[in-house]
């Protein structure tokens, strides 16, 4: 045959028409037949399988083979690995914890929140106290010393609870330069400053400053 | 429960710490799982935990409803996590590096992280992004939030999430193919 022989477009068509009607006619039921016949030859080789396995050299397959199988063939599928890959590793990587650890949680918290006092209870050991006179002149000093360190200061105590609300970025900035030994001002993510919606700057949440400690500092 | 419904009954004297307990029971699997994937180990991950509900403890009768309460615990869960790294680093001195150097060890050692090899090191990829993007991968992946809700918890753009998250996942794929 002539390989540099042309082939024309009219040829082409020629050779086309010549195929007999009876070769299309016949297709589909040659696949059907193959299609059949290949299940039924594997049907065969199965039960073979199962029943002479040993003949065969197969004595036994564990399932962990087949699972492992089906992860292999998908991780090689080159057109898809990659979305593979990311659907694997959401479902399969867990952190085990026990359902024990979430049942006992709310208990530990719950252990961990300080407990409001009732005033009444405060004040219950004054009584007490008042009977002894050296308690009794030692409690009136302290009024007194309290008395005349909020005159020297504009600011009452009104006006602290109201600063809470107040607190700026300046405000905490300028309390933890001053505490500069501790904390380093500038390792602090930008993102830390902005407001909670508790009315308390993050900042003083998260570095477990106290926002008393801030207005003690501030605004006396 | 609704959270308006928990916050209900948190504003009621009555039912204050029956409310808290069930904002607890609703929200503690997310909050831990998201603490524990940025500081890996349980025990780190168990005080943090602690530690942001006891300020939502704390925080809740200042709470205006301004974003979900959901983003709100959010966020105070993630600041607490960003400050515990930043005061691992700060106290034994150490590099970005040796922390996350740490962290990749006890993902080898912890025996109670499951998942083959592949898995470990996408875990190991994790540990290699900045912790903000890690945090938004988190978020985004595993968590399956909004953007909008991550920007609610990050004070971040949408439009910045996006990128963030594109980036995180283009080195986590380079890392993976590396192996």
């Amino acid at each position: 045959m002539n390989k540099n022989k042309h082939i024309s477009i009219d040829d082409f068509t020629k050779s086309f028409a010549e195929v007999p009607d009876s070769y299309f006619q016949n297709l589909e039921e040659n696949i059907i037949h193959n299609t059949v016949h290949k299940a039924e030859l594997q049907e065969k080789l199965w039960q073979l399988l199962q029943t002479k396995p040993k003949e065969f050299g197969i004595v036994a397959v564990p399932e962990s083979y087949f699972e492992s199988l089906n992860q292999t063939i998908l991780k090689q599928t080159a057109t898809n690995a990659t979305e593979v890959f990311w659907q694997q590793a959401k479902s399969s990587f867990e952190f085990e914890v026990p359902n024990a650890y979430f049942e006992q949680l709310s208990t530990n918290i719950k252990n961990r929140i300080p407990v409001q006092k009732q005033p009444q209870e405060k004040w219950l050991w004054l009584p007490e106290l008042a009977k002894q006179p050296i308690y009794l002149l030692a409690a009136a000093m302290v009024m007194a010393l309290g008395l005349a360190y909020f005159q020297l200061n504009s600011k009452t105590v009104d006006s602290f609870s109201a600063s809470i609300e107040s607190l700026t970025k300046e405000d905490i900035s300028i309390y933890i330069a001053s505490k500069s030994d501790e904390i380093d001002i500038e390792s602090i993510p930008e993102t830390n400053w902005e407001t909670a919606d508790a009315g308390v700057p993050l900042q003083a949440q998260y570095n477990n400053i106290d926002v008393n400690d801030i207005l003690f500092e501030y605004e006396l | 429960m609704t959270d308006e419904e928990i916050l209900e009954k948190f504003y009621e004297p009555a039912s204050r710490n029956w409310a808290f307990h069930v904002l607890v029971k609703q929200y503690q699997r997310k909050v831990y799982y998201h603490i524990r994937r940025m500081v890996i180990d349980h025990d780190d991950s168990d005080d943090l935990v602690q530690e942001t509900f006891i300020k939502v403890w704390k925080g809740l009768d200042n709470f205006h409803g301004k974003s979900a309460l959901y983003t709100w615990i959010y966020r105070i869960a993630t600041n607490e996590c960003l400050n515990f790294l930043a005061k691992k680093r700060r106290r034994f001195f150490l590099p970005l590096a040796d922390v996350e150097a740490e962290l990749k060890n006890k993902i080898d050692n912890d025996t109670h992280i499951t998942g083959d090899e592949i898995l470990k090191h996408f875990q190991k990829a994790l540990l290699t992004l900045p912790e903000k993007q890690r945090l938004v991968f988190n978020m985004k992946y595993f968590d399956e939030m909004k953007y909008e809700e991550i920007s609610e918890v990050l004070g971040t753009s949408v439009g910045a999430l996006k990128a963030s998250y594109h980036h995180a996942t283009k080195k986590i794929e380079d890392y993976i193919k590396k192996i």
